[in-house]
């Protein structure tokens, strides 16, 4: 486990060294990610631990937000009257960009098969 | 030796980092298993529901956020490593994936444009201040993404977070049956769409219904902080 963890985490040090060094509003896991993506792209193995943590911790991917939504309450509060409209601009505007991409994606992938074919 | 009173307990503990944690793990456990007793039903959200619960405990104990926090940022901690981690699975289906490059590609930059296009619509229509737009317009980005975003646009990171949040929350709970209502079949499309909008919380909420949905939904996730993170900077 802690073989696999350390995998993980040098991957987000690196991540973290990239996205400190080309100063992006990115943060460092997602360099990390990428970083680790094209590692593999390459040719490299990641090891059966590594395989293993990672199943785990995305299995509970959900549970990593909780310590900061646990603070939502108290925020839309110091928003004020601004908070309902907010609420409900960020609803609208989901569902029509769910559907946006699905859209786009769906209709992309249907031409380029046809293509092939 | 007197033993101290019971009621010191509660004192106690809660000045200590421990009780918050065990009571974080607690909540998503409890959480989860609601959900499982709902049969996976997409309104029983565990991230919605566990920070409800620690919320309304929070404010019935009296508790300041930071006291919350000191135990809570273990679990905050794993945020990067399991970010990471989702790369391992975009990995195992690398083949699959690099077939539809085009869809990828394409739905990430309609769906990004979309979606800061409709935020900034919306909020020019109620009336609400430009620090609340900006703070608003990099929403379905991933936290981390939208927070420095927001403040180098002239947002306030703090007002990002929450709207962050509540997207993906909305996001998570309005997926499933809203492309049931519309009748998308193809999972891949649907995964990606989740990432998209609703970034981790999406993405983990994909990899509950479908693991084709789960890697589509990681790519969309990480393309799309790269996308916003380069360009919303520069636009705005």
């Amino acid at each position: 486990m802690i073989e696999g963890m350390l995998t993980l985490l040098l991957f987000q040090v690196l991540g973290e060294s990239v996205s400190h060094l080309a100063n992006w509003p990115v943060p460092g896991p997602i360099f990390g990610l990428m970083l680790m993506v094209i590692w593999a792209a390459l040719g490299g193995k990641l090891a059966e631990p590594a395989v293993q943590v990672a199943r785990g911790l995305m299995n509970n991917l959900g549970l990593m937000f909780v310590p900061v939504a646990a603070g939502i309450l108290f925020q839309l509060r110091s928003l004020g009257d601004a908070a309902w409209h907010v609420v409900w601009i960020v609803v609208v505007a989901t569902v029509v960009t769910l559907l946006a991409t699905a859209a786009t994606f769906a209709w992309l992938a249907r031409a380029t098969a046809k293509d092939v074919s | 030796m007197t033993t101290p009173p019971i009621s010191e307990l509660w004192v106690f503990l809660k000045a200590k980092p421990l009780l918050w944690l065990v009571l974080t793990l607690g909540a998503w456990v409890l959480a989860r298993r609601l959900q499982d007793a709902a049969g996976g039903a997409a309104w029983a959200n565990p991230v919605a529901g566990s920070s409800l619960f620690l919320g309304l405990i929070l404010w019935l104990t009296n508790t300041s956020y930071q006291e919350f926090f000191a135990g809570a940022q273990f679990v905050h901690f794993l945020l990067g490593p399991a970010t990471i981690a989702l790369g391992v699975t975009i990995i195992e289906h690398g083949p699959a994936v690099r077939k539809r490059l085009l869809p990828v590609a394409g739905a990430l930059v309609v769906g990004v444009t979309v979606s800061v296009l409709s935020t900034w619509a919306l909020c020019r229509a109620v009336g609400l201040t430009s620090t609340i737009t900006l703070s608003l317009l990099p929403k379905s980005a991933t936290a981390p993404v939208a927070m420095a975003v927001s403040e180098s646009i002239g947002g306030v990171a703090s007002i990002s977070m929450c709207a962050v949040l509540l997207t993906g929350i909305a996001g998570a709970i309005i997926v499933t049956p809203l492309f049931n209502l519309f009748g998308f079949k193809d999972w891949s499309a649907r995964g990606f769409a989740a990432g998209l909008t609703a970034h981790g919380i999406g993405t983990a909420r994909a990899y509950q219904v479908s693991n084709e949905a789960g890697v589509y939904a990681a790519l969309a996730l990480a393309f799309a902080a790269l996308l916003q993170g380069i360009v919303l900077p520069l636009v705005l």
